[in-house]
């Protein structure tokens, strides 16, 4: 059997390179690894706050992708995507460990930190610049309330009943800032154009 | 609808944030596999909060982090057993005349494949290389019978023995049921697994084969997901794969 080269494996689609790491193809993973490791990383470090720690979410979900505990699925959409799922899910659970006391420290600074999104980054480089642009925009554009409980649920791993008790609001009112925050986000991701207006 | 499906409906945002406790996250699921308005919004919420993860400030991974996930990788690919061969299955009619046309006459077996497949395109696309091995082909074939709204894109990997098929324009199929790809060989079909559909898009879906030497084509039919000895349905989508296999 003669493998692909490697200037041939940077040329598939990642769909391509999943179903290949699905058959132990690790130079497969390894490109996949090359295209998705820096977005990876960089969510690891927003949610977990440590550079060691995030280094071994980031590791953790990779492997499981290798180690096909976790199953390709079109309908998440981008393996990008999915991989960034994954990544997700297990650093909210590694966030839900830690202390309350810590965790509601972290909160304050995650609910109140208005200027998040809007910072201008140095470090961005192009690979997800316009894509992680568009988001940003969306989130920045966002109201206040609703920008508050999409940070502390997605990057502070807070459930909604928690994010209740920490802004002191009803929980429907949680639930429908959420609902109206993704939707809102949707619409300036499908429509980009609105967030100049 | 119930008021089991409003009090979801309210849960699936925080679902789709990772906000909902593990309580809730069972219950949205539970509820959203029997519901297709819960279900499809759930996966339209999803997929906008998963790009919550691109407006993180872009940091560069330290080297050592990709030789550590590298290094475990290829540690465990040494120790990984060898993968198991499924087991040859029982030939059907309906593929008796298509092996018997394909294999020892190739060209009638060309023009029985036109006959049946409109081969839209046929694209060399990475063929960089005179080594055969390393060759990548690209088909894309329409369905027949009552399928002909439907695509197949074959990713051919000679090389390495494998294949990706990605199909499109499938239609919904009847819950218990899926779509099943086989591999055609000369002593009958043997069933490579069912299609990955999307749950947002049921037409599309994809699926990954390998251990194609001897297989002359691949063949897409609707079955039950009980059944995997032989196939049984209408042959909606063949798929040749290339001589050189």
């Amino acid at each position: 059997m003669n493998p692909l080269t490697m200037a041939q494996l940077t040329r598939l689609a990642d769909e391509d390179l999943i179903a290949l790491v699905e058959q132990s193809d690790d130079r497969a993973f390894e490109v996949l690894y090359d295209r998705h490791s820096r977005v990876a990383y960089s969510l690891a470090y927003r949610l977990l706050g440590d550079r060691q720690a995030a280094e071994d979410l980031v590791q953790d979900a990779f492997l499981a992708i290798w180690r096909g505990s976790a199953t390709y699925a079109i309908s998440r959409g981008s393996v990008r995507t999915w991989l960034l799922s994954i990544l997700h899910n297990r650093g909210i659970d590694r966030l839900r460990t830690s202390s309350a006391v810590a965790r509601r420290q972290e909160a304050l600074e995650i609910a109140y930190r208005a200027s998040d999104g809007a910072e201008p980054d140095v470090a961005d480089q192009a690979i997800v610049r316009e894509q992680a642009g568009v988001v940003r925009d969306a989130l920045v554009t966002l109201p206040e309330e609703q920008r508050q409980v999409v940070q502390l649920a997605y990057y502070g791993g807070f459930t909604h009943q928690e994010i209740s008790e920490l802004l002191s609001v009803p929980l429907g009112t949680v639930k429908s800032r959420m609902r109206l925050a993704l939707e809102r986000i949707r619409r300036r991701i499908d429509e980009p154009e609105l967030s100049t207006t | 609808m119930s008021i089991e499906h409003d009090d979801v409906r309210e849960l699936l945002a925080p679902a789709a944030l990772g906000a909902a406790t593990p309580a809730e996250q069972i219950r949205v699921e539970t509820h959203a596999g029997g519901c297709a308005v819960c279900r499809e919004e759930l996966e339209r919420l999803r997929l906008t909060a998963d790009t919550l993860a691109l407006a993180v400030p872009q940091l560069e991974p330290p080297p050592r982090l990709r030789e550590s996930v590298l290094a475990a990788v290829r540690e465990e690919l040494e120790n990984r057993p060898a993968s198991v061969r499924p087991p040859p299955r029982r030939r059907r009619a309906w593929w008796s005349g298509l092996t018997a046309l394909m294999r020892p006459r190739p060209l009638l077996a060309g023009l029985a494949a036109a006959a049946t497949l409109v081969v839209l395109g046929w694209n060399i696309a990475l063929q960089t290389r005179p080594d055969p091995g390393d060759e990548v082909t690209a088909t894309v074939v329409q369905g027949q019978g009552s399928a002909r709204q439907a695509r197949a894109h074959l990713i051919y990997l000679p090389g390495r023995d494998a294949a990706v098929v990605r199909f499109s324009g499938l239609e919904p199929l009847d819950p218990g049921t899926g779509y099943e790809l086989w591999a055609v060989r000369p002593e009958g079909p043997v069933s490579i697994g069912f299609v990955n559909t999307s749950i947002a898009n049921p037409g599309e879906g994809v699926i990954a084969a390998s251990d194609l030497a001897g297989v002359e084509a691949l063949a897409l039919t609707p079955e039950p997901l009980t059944n995997r000895a032989a196939p049984t349905g209408e042959k909606l989508v063949v798929v040749p794969l290339p001589e050189s296999v």
